[in-house]
C-alpha cells in the first residue's frame, strides 16, 4: 500500500510514518504543504493521501481544499483527513464531494495501529470513515432523544455504526449479527425515521449524518 | 411698535394736509400718488427702525419722516409749528437716504469719494434750500397770505429766499448727478473685478442712486419754474418707489432671518419627538444648506461633533458664534451655499439654547466614545491572546501528546510483535492516559478561538459549538450571510460565552436564533433556567456586546429566560 503523509509538523509526520511502516504500509512520501503535497503524488502516484487538515498558510481548512484537489486530477486516490478538532460540518464538506474513498478521523485516533490499518484499507477499498467520536456527540445531543426515541437499542447501535461509514457485513461482525438481520435493521430504521433508502452504502452515511446533524 | 407708532402719527397728519390742500403738495392732486408718497414715507419709517443694521436703523426713519414733514410747509398745516418743519425739512431726506448707503459692505475706496461728495451735496442742498431758505424769508413774506407764520424767519427778504431756494435745488442736482457717477463707477468697478453679483446691497445702492436721481430730475422740473406740473408729480411718485425698493431690500434680510429663527424654534420644539434630531439639523434645514454641520470646541484648541468625533475645522465657510468672548459652537457652512449673515445671524439665535446644550453633551459623548474605544480595545485584545493561546495549544502540548501517542502505539505494536503481553499492556495503560489527557486538552482548547469561524462563517460555527455544547442546543434560525469580521466574532463569542453560563446551571437547555433586522444583527438565545445575568461573568457579555455598540437586553417572561443581544452591522 503507497501512502503519501502531509502535515507542517515534522514531528507528527515521522510518528505516523513509523506507524504505518510498522503497519506494513509504504510512505513513499510525505509534504508540509499544499505544494509539496501535490507534486509529490505526480511523482508517486500513491494509493492513498493522509492529509492533516491544518496546513499553511491560513492553517484552518487547507486540509480539505488540498484533498478536493487530489480527488479532482486523482479520481482513484483515497483520502483520509486528520484532524486535530472534529468539525460535523467538514465531515459533511467532505462526503458530499466525495461520497466514496474518503475518511475524516481525529488525529489521535489512528495511533492504534488496528485502527490505523482498518481505516486505510476502508478507504482504500471506497467505503467512508467518519470518526465515531462525531456520531457519539450528534446522537447524544438531546434535541435527538425524542425522534431517536422510536427506535430499539439495537436499531440505535445499528444507525451510529452506518454513521461512522461501516458496511452491512462489517456492521454485522461487530455486533454478531447475520448480514440479513443488520439488513433487516437497516431498513427499519429508515422506515423509522422516515428517511429515504439508498442501498448504496456511501451515500445513506451522509443521509444518517444530515439526518443527525438537523 | 414705537416706529409703527411715529410712523402712523406723521402719515395722519401728512394725510389731513395733503387732503385739504392737495394744490400746492409736492405729490400732486390724485390721491393715488398721495398715497403712494405716504405709504412710501410711513413704510421707510418702520422697516428702517425694525430691520435697519447699525446708522439705517436711524438714518432711514429719518429720512422717511423728512420726506413726509416736507409736505407739512402748506397753509393747510396743522400750525406754525409743524409748518416751519415743513420748511426746514423741504429736501431732508436726499441726504440721509444716500448717507444711509455709507454703511454699505465692500464699499471700494473710489466709490466711497463719490458717495461722501454727493452726500456732502445733498446736506448741502437740503440745508440751504431748507433752514436757510427758512430763516431768509417765510412764504407770508412772498406772498402766501393763508400760510401759517414761519418760526424761524430772521428776515423778511423774499429774493434772497428764492435766491437760497434755487441755490438747494441746484445742489440736489449736482447731488444727483454725483450720486448716478457714485453707482456707475461702483458697478464698473465690480465688473472689473467680477465681484458683480446681484445682492441686496447692490439692490439698495440701485435704489438710492435712482432715489437721487429722481429727486434731482424733480430739482430741474423746479428750477424751470414747474413745480405744481404732472411732470414734478412723476418725478416724485419715481422717488416714492425708490424709497419703497430701498425698504424692500432693507427688510429682507430682516424678514429671512425672522424665518430662520421661526425654523429653528420649530425643529428645537420638535426635537423632544425625535431623537436623531440636533442642532447641525435645525440649523442645516433653516439656512438651506444641507452640507452644513456644527463643531463644538474641545480642550487643547480641538473642535468635535454633537456626537463627539473629532473634526477639523476648515479655513473658511466657518461662523463662529460666541457668548460673552466665549466660542459657543462654530457652523461649517457647505461650501458651495453663499453664507447669508442675517439668516445665520436669525437662526444661531433661536439655537443658542440647544447649542450650548449640545456642546456639553459633545464633551460627554466625546468621552463615552473615549471609553468605548478602550472597551473595543480591551475586547480585541483579549480576543488576539485567545488566539494565541489556542495556536499555542495547537501547535505546542496538543501536537506534541499526539507524537506520544502514536510512539506509544508504535511501541504497543512491537511489543505485541514481540510477545511481551505485560509490556504491550502498561504501554495500553499510558496510550489510555494521553488519550485522556488529549481530550482533556482538546475540550479546553475549543471554545478559546474560533478557527472555524473565519472559514465557516457564523452559521457553522454557531452549529459546531452548539454540537460542542454539554447542555442541549436548539437552533431555531442563523444566518446564511457573511458578516464583517469584528461582528461575526462578537455574536460568536457572545453566543460560545452565553452557551457556557447556561451549561453551569444544571439540565439546563437553550435555543439559539440569530436574524437579520435591517442594519443590525439580533441574537436571542432562550434558557429554560433561569441565567444570572447580574453575576460578573454576565457583565463581560454586556462587556462584548456594547464593544461593537451593541446592547444586550434580558427578559424573564412566564418561565422564558432570554438575553437578546442587538448589534450593528457597520
Amino acid at each position: 500500500m503507497r501512502v503519501v503523509i502531509v502535515d507542517d509538523q515534522v514531528l507528527l509526520r515521522e510518528g505516523l510514518a513509523r506507524l504505518l511502516a510498522e503497519a506494513g504500509m509504504d510512505v513513499v512520501a510525505s509534504a508540509g504543504d499544499i505544494d509539496g503535497f501535490l507534486r509529490a503524488v505526480e511523482t508517486s502516484r500513491p494509493d492513498v493521501a493522509i492529509i492533516d487538515i491544518r496546513l499553511p498558510p491560513t492553517f484552518t481548512d487547507e486540509g480539505l481544499r488540498a484533498a478536493d484537489l487530489l480527488r479532482t486530477r486523482h479520481p482513484g486516490t483515497a483520502v483520509l483527513v486528520l484532524s486535530q478538532y472534529l468539525n460535523a460540518g467538514y465531515a459533511f464538506r467532505l462526503l458530499e464531494s466525495f461520497p466514496s474513498g474518503v475518511g475524516y478521523l481525529l488525529k489521535d485516533r489512528v495511533s492504534q495501529v488496528a485502527v490505523l490499518i482498518d481505516a486505510v484499507e476502508r478507504v482504500v477499498a471506497g467505503e467512508c470513515v467518519v470518526d465515531p467520536s462525531i456520531v457519539t456527540r450528534l446522537v447524544s445531543r438531546t434535541q435527538l432523544a425524542e425522534p431517536l426515541s422510536v427506535l430499539t437499542s439495537r436499531e440505535r447501535d445499528v444507525l451510529g455504526l452506518m454513521a461512522e461509514g461501516r458496511t452491512n457485513v462489517a456492521i454485522g461482525q461487530r455486533l454478531f449479527l447475520s448480514e440479513k438481520t443488520v439488513e433487516g435493521n437497516v431498513r427499519r430504521i429508515f422506515d423509522k425515521l422516515g428517511l429515504a433508502d439508498t442501498s448504496e452504502d456511501n451515500r445513506r452515511v451522509l443521509a444518517v449524518l444530515a439526518f443527525l446533524r438537523a | 411698535m414705537l416706529w409703527a407708532v411715529v410712523a402712523a402719527v406723521l402719515s395722519a397728519v401728512t394725510a389731513n394736509v395733503l387732503r385739504l390742500r392737495a394744490d400746492v403738495s409736492f405729490a400732486g392732486p390724485f390721491v393715488a400718488a398721495q398715497a403712494l408718497e405716504i405709504g412710501a414715507g410711513a413704510v421707510l419709517i418702520v422697516v428702517g427702525g425694525v430691520a435697519g443694521r447699525g446708522w439705517e436703523r436711524w438714518l432711514l426713519p429719518a429720512a422717511g419722516a423728512g420726506w413726509l414733514i416736507a409736505e407739512w410747509a402748506s397753509p393747510a398745516s396743522p400750525g406754525p409749528a409743524a409748518f416751519t418743519l415743513g420748511l426746514i425739512a423741504v429736501l431732508a431726506a436726499f441726504p440721509l437716504v444716500l448717507a444711509s448707503r455709507w454703511r454699505r459692505p465692500g464699499l471700494a475706496p473710489g466709490p466711497a469719494v463719490l458717495l461722501a461728495l454727493a452726500v456732502l451735496l445733498a446736506l448741502a442742498g437740503a440745508v440751504i434750500g431748507g433752514p436757510l431758505a427758512a430763516a431768509a424769508a417765510g412764504p407770508r413774506d412772498y406772498g402766501c397770505s393763508d400760510c401759517p407764520r414761519d418760526l424761524v424767519a430772521l428776515a423778511h427778504d423774499g429774493t434772497l429766499n428764492a435766491l437760497l431756494v434755487r441755490l438747494g435745488w441746484q445742489f440736489a442736482i449736482a447731488a444727483g448727478l454725483i450720486a448716478a457717477a457714485w453707482l456707475a463707477a461702483s458697478l464698473v468697478r465690480a465688473q472689473r473685478r467680477r465681484t458683480l453679483v446681484p445682492s441686496p446691497d447692490l439692490a439698495a445702492d440701485v435704489a438710492a442712486a435712482a432715489f437721487a436721481a429722481a429727486v434731482a430730475a424733480g430739482a430741474v422740473v423746479a428750477l424751470r419754474g414747474e413745480v405744481a406740473s404732472p411732470i414734478a408729480y412723476g418725478w416724485r411718485a419715481v422717488a416714492d418707489g425708490m424709497l419703497l425698493i430701498l425698504s424692500a431690500v432693507v427688510a429682507l434680510p430682516a424678514l429671512r432671518a425672522a424665518r430662520a429663527r421661526r425654523m429653528v424654534a420649530r425643529a428645537a420644539v420638535a426635537m423632544a419627538d425625535d431623537p436623531a434630531g440636533d442642532a447641525a439639523g435645525a440649523l442645516a434645514a433653516a439656512l438651506d444648506d444641507p452640507a452644513l454641520s456644527v463643531a463644538y470646541p474641545a480642550p487643547n484648541g480641538a473642535w468635535r461633533h454633537h456626537s463627539g468625533q473629532r473634526v477639523v475645522l476648515p479655513e473658511r465657510n466657518v461662523t463662529m458664534v460666541t457668548d460673552a468672548d466665549e466660542i459657543v459652537a462654530a457652523l461649517i457652512h457647505g461650501g458651495s451655499a453663499r453664507i447669508d449673515h442675517a439668516s445665520v445671524t436669525g437662526a444661531v439665535s433661536a439655537a443658542r439654547l440647544l447649542l450650548d446644550i449640545e456642546r456639553l453633551e459633545a464633551g460627554a459623548l466625546a468621552r463615552v466614545n473615549d471609553l468605548r474605544a478602550a472597551r473595543q480595545l480591551v475586547v480585541e485584545a483579549a480576543d488576539a491572546a485567545r488566539a494565541s493561546l489556542e495556536r499555542d495549544l495547537h501547535d505546542g502540548a496538543q501536537q506534541r501528546l499526539v507524537a506520544l501517542r502514536y510512539a506509544l502505539g508504535l511501541a504497543g505494536a512491537r511489543a505485541i510483535r514481540r510477545s511481551e503481553p505485560v509490556l504491550a499492556a502498561r504501554l495500553a495503560d499510558a496510550d489510555l492516559a494521553a488519550e485522556q489527557a488529549l481530550a482533556d486538552l482538546r475540550e479546553l482548547a475549543h471554545g478559546i478561538s474560533a478557527a472555524t469561524l473565519a472559514v465557516e462563517g457564523l452559521a457553522g460555527a454557531i452549529r459546531s459549538a452548539a454540537e460542542y455544547s454539554p447542555g442541549a442546543v436548539t437552533i431555531v434560525e442563523l444566518l446564511d450571510e457573511r458578516l464583517p469580521e469584528r461582528v461575526e466574532q462578537a455574536v460568536y463569542r457572545f453566543i460560545v460565552d452565553t452557551l457556557r453560563e447556561i451549561a453551569r446551571v444544571p439540565a439546563s437547555g437553550a435555543s439559539i436564533a440569530v436574524q437579520r433586522a435591517g442594519r443590525d444583527v439580533i441574537v436571542e438565545i432562550e434558557c429554560d433556567r433561569p441565567m444570572t445575568v447580574r453575576s460578573r461573568p454576565a457583565d463581560h457579555l454586556g462587556d462584548r456586546v456594547a464593544a461593537v455598540g451593541g446592547q444586550l437586553e434580558q427578559t424573564d417572561h412566564h418561565g422564558r429566560h432570554r438575553l437578546i443581544a442587538r448589534l450593528p452591522c457597520e
